[in-house]
């Protein structure tokens, strides 16, 4: 079920009054309540692979009850390990078993040696890399024994697959997420409204800014090798617009929809095209990803506390398992290598951790050293884009060469050039509307708070029209691939 | 909690009267600044909108020409049409073959919100679900009147366009929802008749290969005989031949007139909207 479709928008108001008005006396009935949902959100692409979220939270479940009881170091390993293999075992099969079939085969037979092996038609299960690494974390947490295991599996089902971030995140720790289901939840009514105000933000980010990007996007992508390299510059912009606007929507939304049922869900983006650098870039962009990255896997490995070549190791493996997790193409690992080469100056030099608060904060504009940092940054953020963006490899190689050419310096010209104006007004708009509110969780979260209830009525049925009117084409969540 | 429901009650009552003014205001500005005095508006699809010029129209009738022609446009965007055109107007429609054998998914459906035009498509086969993605389609009013037309170039041999086995498949059976579709162009008509319109129809021509597969095809007969259920709608309705000058190669494409066929074509039937005070179906040859 889509967030931006119809189906949504009857499913959540009958969930929203049966979990307030018929489950409310109870705290179980309204966790089970919350899983039946979640199932039926999920089974609503393919109700086959619901046994999947259920066979991951029964083993998830035994694992953590078994290691309550289990003191014997070697066999909380094991467990640790059931968990772990279980869990990537079926993400990666899903996900990367026919990337690694052909990859082997194109290996061997760059050695001369043919191999025959036929790729399997396997389906990916949407939302499977956030689910998966949500269980992990419970498990790894539990192992840890930061977290104390849970006896009630109807609240540990809820956690795994609650429906407003059981796709694409953000990918919440057990820490966080579980706990918020043992405490019985009163209705609250600023929560439930500053909900309202985030799934609306989050609606106008994904249907006009990200849809409409889409369509631009697409078109120049796909047919990169008849455009000028003007064109192909605004074709990157636009789809680091396109992408930005569809993943924080899509976590607006969820968070929204999340504090409507009394849930608090972690930030998962602050405004990163503001960064001043990549390191702060990484610290805004996808922040439950990265976080997860770096206490379940960069840490672990030794962090930044080695030495030199320790670091550019540590650094280079967190970066491409990230870029990986995203897809099983290897323009994603190459997109991670190359956040990894930008980030690494910023660490050897321990520079990484020199932005930490928001940009120019208190003030209206930034500086004009601020502002030139931004843009060196966003522009290696775009150029990154572009492998994250291309087919392949020779895709993206091409796609800059064509940027790199005379022709950049001509005019853009496509098809869709005089729609796309509207979109960049709008995307103007857009950026004025996230700098007035980067202090903030998302952009309108104080936006015309104090205002008379006219005036701030009048702004919300604007966003409304400026949907209605300037919503791009429906185009699928860019992450449900991953 | 009640409280919060009380404003999510009352939130969409706001929001439909903040949007049905502004989408009235908008929509008067566009389409509706358009007086039909001494005018003449035309409704049709792409062969319409190719097969007119307007300004040679305009220039033999002495009055001014709005086209409501759209490639691709369909039922809806007719009953749309006719919702929208005031009273007592003059009129061509060009109700084309192809208009009536089209898939409904592939129409245009983009010319403007009429409820009158989507509560006739639900009650002739459209699912809910037909009408509420037409209903999404239109709710930022469009210009659907328009003033000048961009008509294809002349060339001494016709473009390829739509290659004929896209036309072959169109015409290799009756469609089941042809009859629903033409049902619903005679509630339009009979609308117009009702709005006491002058109506003149125009059939478009066909290039000959496209022609002879017409011809072939069991859809001939059942598009002739809608010519006549429309007929029937009149008191007095008389058919009638414009005869195209051919020395020059006239089409772009299969289905489409050139600019120098569309210029002949408007000249004639200028002439004859001049002569002619009776309701008439002008066959383009």
């Amino acid at each position: 079920m889509l967030f931006n479709s119809i189906d949504f928008a009857i499913f959540l108001p009958i969930v929203f009054i049966l979990y307030w008005f018929v489950t409310n006396k109870s705290l179980k009935l309204q966790n089970l309540l919350i899983v039946l949902a979640s199932y039926v959100f999920y089974g609503w692409w393919d109700w086959r692979f619901l046994s999947l979220i259920v066979f991951s939270t029964l083993v998830d479940y035994s694992v953590g009850r078994k290691l309550k009881v289990e003191e014997n170091k070697r066999n909380r390993k094991i467990l640790l390990w059931v968990s772990i293999l279980v869990n990537l075992g079926f993400l990666g099969f899903f996900k990367y078993y026919n990337f690694f079939l052909d990859n082997f085969v194109t290996a061997f037979s760059f050695f001369g040696t043919e191999i025959k092996a036929s790729s399997l038609n396997i389906i990916l299960p949407v939302g499977i890399s956030f689910y998966t690494f949500q269980t992990l974390s419970y498990t790894i947490d539990v192992y840890k024994k930061k977290l104390e295991p849970t006896k009630d599996i109807i609240a540990f089902s809820a956690f795994v697959s609650f429906f407003p971030q059981l796709v694409a995140g953000p990918i919440e720790r057990a820490t966080n997420l579980l706990p918020q289901f043992y405490k019985k939840r009163t209705f609250d009514y600023s929560k439930a409204v500053d909900g309202m105000r985030q799934i609306l933000w989050g609606l106008f980010k994904k249907v006009v800014i990200a849809d409409n990007c889409a369509e631009f996007a697409n078109q120049i992508f796909n047919n990169s090798s008849e455009m000028n390299g003007s064109t192909l510059v605004l074709g990157a912009i636009f789809f680091t617009f396109q992408i930005y606007g569809d993943f924080s929507g899509y976590s607006d939304i969820a968070i929204g929809t999340s504090r409507l049922f009394g849930f608090n869900l972690m930030q998962n983006f602050a405004f990163p095209y503001f960064s001043r650098d990549i390191a702060e870039f990484w610290r805004r962009w996808h922040i439950s990803l990265s976080t997860w990255f770096r206490d379940y896997l960069y840490i672990p490995l030794g962090g930044s506390r080695g030495g030199t070549l320790m670091k550019v190791k540590n650094t280079f493996i967190i970066f491409i398992v990230s870029g990986f997790w995203h897809g099983a193409n290897w323009t994603f690992i190459v997109w991670g290598a190359l956040n990894a080469i930008y980030f690494l100056p910023l660490l050897l030099t321990n520079n990484n951790r020199r932005n930490l608060e928001v940009v120019s904060q208190g003030n209206i504009l930034p500086s004009a050293k601020e502002f030139l940092m931004m843009f060196v940054t966003f522009v290696l953020t775009i150029f990154a884009w572009i492998f994250f963006r291309a087919e392949n490899i020779g895709h993206a190689f091409d796609y800059i060469s064509g940027i790199l050419s005379n022709s950049l310096f001509e005019f853009p010209n496509f098809s869709g050039l005089h729609a796309a104006i509207s979109t960049i007004v709008l995307m103007g708009i857009f950026v004025l509307v996230e700098w007035s509110g980067r202090e903030h969780q998302y952009a309108i979260e104080n936006l015309g708070l104090k205002w008379k209830r006219p005036l701030r009525y009048a702004m919300y049925y604007l966003i409304i029209i400026l949907i209605f009117w300037f919503g791009g084409k429906e185009q699928q969540f860019i992450y449900f691939q991953f | 909690m009640k409280r919060f429901i009380r404003k999510i009650v009352l939130f969409p009552i706001g929001l439909l009267l903040a949007y049905g003014i502004l989408y009235v205001s908008y929509d008067s500005y566009l389409n509706h600044s358009f007086s039909n005095k001494d005018s003449i508006f035309i409704w049709g699809d792409s062969q319409a909108y190719q097969g007119v010029d307007l300004k040679a129209l305009s220039q033999v009738t002495r009055k001014k020409v709005y086209s409501s022609a759209h490639h691709g446009a369909g039922v809806y965007d007719f009953l749309n049409f006719v919702d929208q055109v005031p009273e007592d107007s003059e009129l061509i429609i060009s109700i084309s073959k192809l208009s009536q054998i089209r898939r409904k998914d592939k129409d245009y459906n983009r010319t403007g919100l009429s409820f009158w035009a989507l509560n006739q498509l639900y009650g002739h086969d459209y699912s809910f679900n037909d009408v509420f993605s037409i209903f999404k389609l239109n709710i930022k009013p469009k210009r659907n009147i328009l003033e000048s037309t961009k008509l294809y170039a002349y060339s001494d041999s016709m473009q390829e366009g739509l290659p004929l086995s896209h036309f072959e498949s169109y015409y290799e059976e009756i469609p089941e929802f042809l009859d629903e579709k033409q049902d619903l162009y005679l509630i339009g008509v009979q609308k117009l008749i009702d709005k006491n319109c002058k109506i003149t129809f125009l059939e478009l021509p066909f290039q000959k290969q496209l022609k002879a597969i017409e011809n072939r095809s069991p859809i001939k007969g059942e598009t002739e005989a809608f010519v006549n259920q429309i007929s029937r709608l009149f008191k007095t309705f008389e058919k009638d031949t414009i005869r195209l000058d051919k020395t020059k190669n006239i089409f772009n494409d299969y289905s489409h007139l050139n600019l120098i066929g569309a210029k002949d074509l408007s000249l004639k039937l200028g002439e004859n909207l001049l002569k002619n005070k009776n309701t008439t179906l002008y066959i383009a040859q």
